[in-house]
């Protein structure tokens, strides 16, 4: 065998590989927003309610490849090998947006957390259900909503509606009300991080 | 190789070193170890007793290094109170001379110290008294190697890994965890042959083992260091000996071998520590280092004093121990989770030392802090047990910092609840829990009691939640005060002694179960239902909650 650099090469190789997964958040924002726990050792993690209920979450392997030839090696191109990273990094992100949604979307079937369309067009009364479904956060110092993440297929043109709801006085209004509901709600939440008895 | 090895490790070791191996290579040989190592002014030059397999009544005084006359002359007086004072010991009816007495040394006697040896056996002999064997540094590698030779690491990577750590240079932290897979490696093949005769004699040999590997840390008399490698040793013939379901006389003599020896290195620790007027090791960056340091070396210390409370009496210890802790207490800082079981060691030592309030201060900044750094899209969270201190302050100084994220999770948050509550201090409660619900509690179940002290555990499951919103204190305050009895190995709890160490060893398998245990035996604050579903409080050990 030719003379190497086995440990400086590991070095190297691990700089690269965090370059990839510091990525995936830039190609799906929903999974920046979702915070991340390294598990050491164990193959479970039970995800434990405050109602005492609980879910096991297993975990699924995600694979991807990519081919660097011979005469690619021979030479450190850093922005060629940061293409085919970054395609890596695209097929990781992608195999965890997808399984993020199917996982959101068996939970919220299983406790019934959903809003039909039953095949008619999104209208604004199907968006205001759903707001009323969802828990909403407000900053404690100005109280103003953290509105969770909106995942939307780009058919619904959800866009072009939501400028009409913005200029529809009817409509802003009871979105209001809602949010003015919702802040009540989380007040009450709030209230509850105490103990009692 | 083996032979070279064991030459260079008893011309490198010192006494202490060599005495706990050598007490181990006579219990396998048959004899029956009666007392040693010990050192006191009442040992009466009789550093181990024992009975021979032929039941002769043999006494023997350790001594490293060669011995010129000079030297011989002076050990004189502790020679002949080794062949000539009775020996009183319980079961030696009535109290005699031994019938043999040896003197072990590492090295060899010179021609001048032979011949004064022959002319004090000559008036020994016109006295009646056993003459003086002795048994010199080529007699005890001859012995070694007969008893250890095939545990001797024979593949590649066990002899690699083997002479990393016999080469270390011992001022480093000990690796804990590099050692337990040698150890386990040492162990394996008498284990797979399914004889609790070879276990017993590989568990032997890991004592031996456990006595060369830490001989560098021994040189530069790093206590802590020497201390690591001999609690580890205990633990894992603990673990062996609960996984394959060892009869107590197969292996109770290596283990305490291993916890002496680890126990006398923090003795040594203590002694260093209070004599020293702070914990410097002169550097010109060792202000970065030295909270860490003050907070192991305190850790240790704290936890020592909280094992001798367990094993017999701490009360010779109770002020050199509080006068370190108070005075290195302003200087520990905790860099992430893997400190925290030297935080709470402390706490519970400083308690049992009278020292209510600093305790609750220790235990109130480590949940404060928690809260505080590991809250939501913290950049500053604490790093998980699972990263040890060593890391932690390597990955400080590096630009690349960590691939994890740690914030938005705390996996001993929830064992600081359960110590304030244990003590009734609601309000104390009451004023974190708005913060704490924000974050997630994280804790490791190992898929058996017994896993909790292997290093990984693929069946196990980590647990997380949200703490409840609201949370009933009657609630909280029961469960911070039980635990079963089921939920640690049984033989941890024989040897509870072992139990604080566990968590310095292994920061994450200090989980509220192994915290809770401790509680219950060194304050008596939590409730202990055994298998048959009876508790402690039937025997009238009511909780002191």
């Amino acid at each position: 065998m030719f003379p190497d650099f086995p440990a400086v090469k590991a070095r190297a190789r691990s700089n690269l590989i965090r370059k990839v997964l510091e990525a995936i958040p830039h190609l799906a924002p929903l999974l920046g927003e979702v915070r991340h726990l390294h598990q050491h050792e164990g193959g479970t993690n039970r995800l434990i309610r405050t109602d005492g209920s609980s879910s096991i979450m297993d975990y699924t392997v995600t694979s991807s490849e990519f081919t660097l030839d011979r005469e690619e090696m021979k030479k450190f191109d850093f922005d060629t090998l940061k293409a085919k990273l970054l395609g890596v990094a695209e097929n990781f992100a992608k195999a965890q947006e997808e399984m993020m949604l199917r996982r959101v979307s068996e939970a919220a079937h299983a406790t019934g957390n959903i809003v039909s369309t039953k095949g008619e067009e999104f209208k604004p009364e199907h968006f205001f259900a759903m707001l009323r479904k969802i828990l909403v956060d407000f900053d404690p110092e100005t109280e103003i909503p953290r509105l969770p993440t909106l995942v939307i297929h780009s058919d619904q043109g959800f866009e072009e509606l939501n400028r009409q709801w913005e200029n529809d006085h009817k409509l802003k209004a009871e979105r209001d009300q809602i949010m003015k509901e919702k802040l009540e709600e989380w007040r009450v939440r709030e209230n509850l991080r105490k103990l009692v008895d | 190789m083996l032979e070279r090895i064991l030459e260079n490790w008893l011309t490198n070791v010192g006494e202490r070193g060599f005495e706990g191996p050598f007490t181990q290579m006579l219990s396998t040989e048959g004899f029956r170890i009666l007392h040693g190592p010990v050192h006191h002014p009442y040992e009466h030059g009789k550093d181990i007793l024992a009975l021979s397999p032929d039941g002769l009544l043999t006494a023997f005084q350790l001594k490293s290094g060669d011995l010129d006359l000079a030297q011989f002359e002076e050990i004189q007086g502790q020679l002949l109170a080794l062949s000539g004072t009775a020996v009183t010991y319980p079961g030696i009816e009535p109290p005699r001379i031994p019938d043999r007495a040896i003197l072990v040394t590492s090295g060899t006697l010179t021609p001048p110290a032979r011949s004064r040896l022959e002319a004090f056996n000559h008036s020994n002999r016109s006295r009646g008294l056993p003459a003086l064997e002795c048994i010199e540094k080529e007699q005890l590698v001859g012995r070694f190697r007969e008893a250890h030779y095939q545990y001797f690491p024979s593949q590649p990577k066990d002899l690699n890994q083997f002479l990393t750590l016999f080469l270390s240079n011992g001022q480093d932290q000990f690796p804990i965890e590099e050692f337990m897979l040698f150890l386990d490696s040492l162990i394996a093949p008498a284990r797979e042959g399914n004889s609790p005769l070879q276990v017993q004699r590989s568990l032997a040999s890991a004592v031996l083992f456990t006595a060369y590997v830490s001989s560098p840390w021994e040189r530069s008399a790093n206590h802590v260091g020497v201390a690591e490698a001999w609690l580890t040793s205990a633990l894992t013939i603990v673990r062996i000996a609960s996984e394959s379901n060892l009869p107590e006389q197969r292996w109770l003599t290596s283990y305490n071998l291993s916890f002496e020896s680890g126990r006398n290195s923090l003795e040594r620790l203590l002694i260093e520590a209070k004599e020293a007027s702070d914990l410097v090791v002169p550097d010109l960056v060792d202000g970065l280092f030295y909270p860490t340091r003050a907070l192991i070396v305190c850790g240790y210390l704290a936890t020592f004093y909280l094992s001798e409370s367990l094993h017999g009496d701490a009360s010779k210890w109770t002020d050199s121990v509080r006068e370190v802790l108070l005075r290195e207490l302003p200087f520990i800082e905790v860099l992430g989770e893997a400190g925290v079981p030297f935080v709470f060691n402390l706490a519970v030592a400083l308690e049992l030392l009278d020292q209510p309030k600093e305790a609750l201060g220790l235990v109130v900044r480590w949940a404060n802090t928690l809260i505080h750094l590991n809250r939501v899209d913290s950049p500053d969270a604490l790093p998980d047990p699972y990263h040890g201190l060593k890391e932690i302050l390597s990955r400080s100084l590096e630009p690349e910092g960590w691939d994890e994220k740690f914030d938005g999770y705390a996996y001993t948050l929830h064992i600081a609840m359960d110590w304030l509550a244990r003590r009734q201090l609601r309000p104390i409660v009451e004023s974190m829990w708005p913060n704490l619900t924000r974050l997630m509690m994280c804790e490791f179940i190992c898929s058996s009691p017994q896993n909790m002290l292997v290093l990984r555990d693929d069946n196990g499951q980590l647990n997380t939640w949200q703490p409840a919103t609201p949370e009933s204190w009657a609630r909280l305050h029961e469960a911070a005060c039980s635990l079963s009895e089921t939920d640690l190995p049984m033989e941890l709890w024989r040897q509870a002694e072992l139990l604080p160490y566990l968590g310095l060893l292994l920061p994450f398998r200090f989980t509220s179960v192994v915290a809770k245990a401790l509680e219950y035996l060194t304050t008596r604050r939590c409730r202990v239902t055994f298998d048959d579903g009876s508790n402690t409080d039937d025997y009238g050990v009511a909780p002191q909650c």
